[in-house]
């Protein structure tokens, strides 16, 4: 075996600097070997990321409302504050939040989705998430919707 | 390091020739040799979309930071947005015709040097720029989008000067169609890039919609967005295996069928693994670029490390 390995290990290192050899070769000007990463075991460590998500609410469940909210990919387009990105609808100014009484307009909204739409990406369906998550993230956006329209003046409340 | 890992490794250079001599007898294909080499992943070339860094506001000032972000993940390659390069000209008080008189003039008025300088920001980080993304289309709601032809002339130059090989964004066939000259006069590809609306005709949604464009001329290829084709139930697998030479770059994110939402890769129904298993087997030179917009509360950082881990995990199985 040790014999082996004495032979294998050479005959591999040969195969590495003919490709270095040839990575390098084809680059104009470029002098970096061909870096190869292989699949590194180390574990990722979750995080939390406080400038985007803001600091935990007390409220435990309205924290976990939010969570529900951001995790969904809700915050992608709507933004965490319902500041809305690019095309997506305003939730602040939404009529049908306004007349949502305990998600009972959203859910139907996030269980279907909108396809026909003139926008370039249509509003996804949720139909997959379970009744409670779609309830999270129904109460979270009247949280944040109150707060935004009660308080414009004070953009940072919801990181409070 | 063990005999495992320095088998791994070096067994993960082959692929990595054949591609390499594939595109240099391929002009047209993407050319590694004109990038930076990192980010290899058993002969797969990686990138990533900066909408995965969703904490970042694409802007002027924030795009040290992007930088600094795609250093932190280790790629050497990325999709660079116009915004992290064009300045907005919205002061207060300002009209929109203003406005947008401001930025025409400001693109056709820029001079190279101003792009130069944004290059050698990307170079001295050891990050090349595959594509340059920009939405030249006015059917969508962005009052800036209705560019003139001395702007998109003005941009795809800028797309050069940049390094990239092809301006992509979300337009539509007939947008397609107008900007096909422009990237034949700098010699460049248009790229075409999917969403997932089967509602609009002009939109880019299926098979048929790609071979539309692909016959406008030899310089349009395709940007193929995994996430959005998976979600208007087109079959991911089947296109690449049929177009993969027309094929610039791959989007490479995770949405469930059915016009379904996001999911983190792994959770939803688009074949990751196979697609990334079918570049890697087939070595073809397309670069699969991580794209997501499934939710997270971790830093976009470390969302996208796990994305990439996921990728790298995939491919040596």
């Amino acid at each position: 075996m040790h014999t082996t390995h004495k032979f294998i290990y050479p005959l591999f290192s040969i195969v590495i600097l003919l490709s270095s050899h040839i990575f390098t070769g084809c680059k104009n000007g470029s002098k970096q070997p061909l870096v190869v990463n292989v699949a590194d075991t180390t574990k990722i460590i979750d995080d939390y990321d406080t400038a985007y998500v803001g600091v935990p609410l007390s409220d435990t469940i309205m924290q976990h409302n939010k969570e529900a909210f951001v995790i969904y990919g809700c915050a992608y387009c709507h933004g965490v504050y319902l500041t809305p990105v690019g095309e997506a609808t305003d939730l602040r100014k939404s009529t049908i939040v306004g007349a949502d009484v305990n998600g009972n307009l959203i859910g139907r909204i996030l269980r279907n989705g909108i396809p026909l739409t003139p926008k370039s990406s249509p509003m996804p369906q949720y139909s997959d998430l379970k009744d409670e998550e779609i309830q999270a993230i129904s109460a979270y956006i009247h949280y944040a919707r109150d707060i935004a329209n009660n308080a414009s003046s004070d953009s940072g409340a919801l990181k409070k | 390091m063990n005999r495992r890992e320095f088998s791994s490794i070096s067994l993960a250079c082959i692929p990595g020739i054949s591609m390499l001599s594939g595109c240099i007898t391929n002009p047209s294909r993407f050319d590694p040799s004109k990038m930076m080499a990192k980010s290899f992943v058993n002969g797969v070339q990686f990138g990533v979309q900066p909408f995965c860094y969703h904490d970042l506001v694409m802007n002027v000032a924030n795009r040290k930071s992007l930088i600094e972000k795609v250093k932190q993940n280790g790629f050497g390659l990325m999709e660079l947005h116009a915004r992290w390069c064009e300045p907005k000209f919205n002061e207060p008080g300002m009209s929109k015709e203003d406005s947008r008189k401001k930025v025409r003039q400001w693109r056709i008025s820029t001079p190279d040097s101003y792009y130069e300088n944004i290059r050698k920001e990307f170079d001295e980080a050891g990050i090349s720029i595959l594509n340059y993304y920009v939405d030249m289309d006015a059917s969508y709601f962005n009052n800036y989008m209705d560019y003139t032809d001395e702007e998109v002339d003005a941009t795809f130059k800028a797309a050069k000067i940049l390094g990239a090989g092809a301006c992509v964004g979300s337009e539509g066939q007939k947008s397609i169609k107008r900007l096909v000259p422009f990237a034949e006069k700098h010699n460049m590809m248009i790229s075409v890039h999917n969403h997932s609306n089967l509602s609009d005709l002009d939109a880019f949604n299926n098979e048929q919609s790609f071979l539309n464009a692909f016959a406008f001329s030899p310089n349009v290829r395709a940007t193929f967005d995994t996430r959005h084709y998976n979600a208007a139930n087109g079959d991911c697998i089947g296109f690449i295996k049929k177009h993969h030479a027309l094929i610039r770059n791959i989007h490479l994110g995770n949405r469930k069928r059915d016009q379904g939402r996001s999911a983190r890769f792994g959770e939803g129904d688009t074949p990751l693994v196979e697609i990334l298993k079918l570049v890697r087997d087939n070595q073809w030179p397309i670069p699969v670029i991580i794209e997501f917009e499934h939710g997270t509360i971790n830093t976009s950082v470390t969302e996208v490390q796990k994305t990439y881990q996921f990728c790298k995990n995939a491919l040596i199985s």
